[in-house]
């Protein structure tokens, strides 16, 4: 496993203890728009910063060219 | 639940022919050889193969379980099913996928078998493998086609075994005929309707309910509960879960074979990114309509809140969304039912029959031929566990995805850890998979699991044994662990 896998690894970590989120465990408010508690605000965010997170592997991690085939 | 019209026959009737279209068109497509029946030619671009995996990847839970289980537990369903799967599946399609697509696309590998039994040179592997994705998939298959009947029998009274029959047969036809190619953009057809079929749903109910601030307000008033997760979802199960759903999608036999189908790196980058996002687009609106379910048609018991979405598109939508509703929940069924019978006759042909009768199966094209009997077999099969409905096969289903969790480490040995041997593979699959169905039936065990689902001490296990028998034994030869590792490849 190459040092930027390693690194990949870490940050994956890094979403798991914020997926587990047990500060925010009971909490609702703020609701955005009237209709989105806290729950799905911040895992969508966190949705959205593990897509990036994916662009930075297939650009950064992920160097091979499919050419070789 | 309510009368069928002509509108919701109709627009069930389009759906299914255009699966049969879809199939036959494929067929014409499709050459008679096996990387072009099994694989499609390993020439899917990105679209298709996002759809192919993701459409696979959704089953009925998404259409039903999903939301009932919002109107049970609430709005924490996102983070514990969608966030978690968004999270480890794409590492996963990095750290196993890609892997396994190149050595796949270079030594012409197509089953997880295939592939671990060549990278371990030992058949013991390739058939344990073989024999443990099996007994994982055939009660997967066989509940997909109950789910369809019973789905079918309490949304629109088709009796149970026309419904299952039915969604057995036309699956059946377009897989047969259309082989990869055909399942592959039959999902793509098929993640489309339920895609957007739930996504209109959403806003539909939405707008019938007063708008989404004013019905998430009513639940806020007389569920706040169902808002947030306390007492709702338990920390440590909440993490365990991780490891079960997530981590088995990469074991799926259907989606390790998809992921193979590729055409190019790019490709399988495309559907990488891609994953998470198809998370975030459709899971909320069905959480959503379960969430608000709960307060506009309360008092559900289990079984019946998972019917929580269809309810709501009857009671606040015309009778038109019930023909789209059901189209969307078959598309769901199917996809993943097609590429489990298409990946099950792949493994019967090439990992049983293929390693015992080699000769014979590679003779004049009987590999594509015997492929499509098994399909067929596998759809009488299912057809007489749906009329049957064995106990075992919901007590295999229970375990399932967590035995095919207890797979991972062995795929991940065999392209990250050059000393992994075969008696190490062995033991990791062999021992967390005999003890699991004591952690499920049994109180012998529980006290190791120290509050976290079975799958975390398993997994631990699987992994030290991995470990301690690679280091007691004698690895590959080096000509075979180079094949795997060559940087060039």
């Amino acid at each position: 496993m190459s040092l930027k896998e390693r690194l990949f690894v870490l940050v994956l970590i890094v979403f798991v203890v914020l997926h587990l989120d047990l500060w925010g465990w009971g909490q609702i408010e703020p609701m955005l728009f009237g209709w989105i508690p806290y729950h799905i605000w911040y895992h969508g965010l966190l949705t959205l910063s593990v897509a990036l997170c994916m662009v930075w592997l297939v650009v950064w991690v992920w160097r091979r060219d499919s050419s070789k085939f | 639940m309510t009368e069928i019209t002509a509108d919701v026959l109709a627009i069930a009737g389009i759906y299914l022919v255009a699966l049969l279209g879809i199939g036959w068109w494929s067929y014409r497509k499709t050459l008679p050889t096996p990387e072009d029946f099994f694989m499609a030619g390993r020439a899917f671009g990105p679209v298709v193969l996002i759809f192919a995996v993701y459409a696979t990847n959704m089953t009925a839970f998404y259409m039903l379980g999903t939301p009932g289980n919002a109107y049970r537990q609430g709005i924490g369903t996102y983070g514990y099913i969608a966030f978690a799967s968004a999270l480890v599946i794409p590492a996963m399609f990095y750290f196993i996928g890609y892997r396994a697509w190149r050595v796949g696309k270079r030594y012409g590998y197509m089953t997880p078998s295939e592939l671990l039994g060549a990278r371990y040179e030992s058949p013991a592997v390739a058939l344990v493998l073989f024999g443990l994705l099996v007994v994982y998939t055939v009660p997967y298959i066989v509940t997909s086609v109950i789910g369809a009947g019973l789905a079918l029998e309490s949304l629109a009274k088709i009796p149970y075994m026309w419904g299952a029959a039915g969604v057995l047969l036309i699956t059946m036809l377009y897989t047969v005929f259309g082989g990869m190619r055909g399942t592959a953009w039959t999902s793509v057809f098929q993640g489309l309707v339920f895609i957007v079929v739930g996504l209109l749903a959403f806003v539909l109910i939405a707008n019938a309910l007063g708008g989404f601030p004013a019905i998430t307000q009513k639940v806020y008033t007389e569920r706040p509960e169902l808002l947030q997760r306390a007492g709702n979802f338990d920390p440590k199960d909440w993490f365990s879960f991780l490891f079960i759903a997530p981590l088995a999608v990469i074991a799926f036999p259907h989606v390790f074979m998809r992921i193979l189908t590729g055409r190019s790196e790019r490709t399988l980058k495309a559907l990488t990114v891609v994953y998470p996002l198809l998370f975030l687009l459709t899971w909320p609106p069905v959480i959503y309509i379960g969430l608000w379910g709960s307060v506009v048609i309360p008092g559900l018991d289990a079984r019946s809140s998972d019917a929580i979405l269809p309810m709501m598109i009857t009671r606040f939508l015309p009778p038109v969304m019930l023909g789209l509703g059901l189209a969307a929940i078959w598309a769901a069924i199917m996809s993943t039912l097609d590429a489990m019978m298409l990946t099950l006759s792949t493994m019967l042909t090439r990992d049983l029959l293929g390693r015992f009768f080699p000769g014979y199966v590679r003779e004049k094209g009987r590999e594509v031929v015997l492929g499509r009997i098994f399909i067929v077999l596998i759809a009488l099969l299912a057809l007489a566990g749906a009329v049957i409905r064995p106990g075992t096969i919901y007590d295999i289903a229970k375990f399932a995805f967590t035995g095919y969790s207890l797979t991972v480490p062995a795929m991940l040995a065999s392209f990250y850890w050059k000393r992994s041997t075969a008696w190490g593979v062995l033991a990791s699959l062999v021992i967390p998979n005999l003890l699991l169905p004591f952690y499920y039936f049994t109180p012998y065990l529980s006290w190791s699991t120290f509050g976290f689902l079975p799958v975390v001490p398993l997994l631990m296990l699987s992994l030290v044994l991995l470990v301690l028998v690679s280091l007691w034994t004698r690895p590959p030869s080096e000509q075979t662990v180079r094949r795997f590792f060559d940087p060039h490849l």
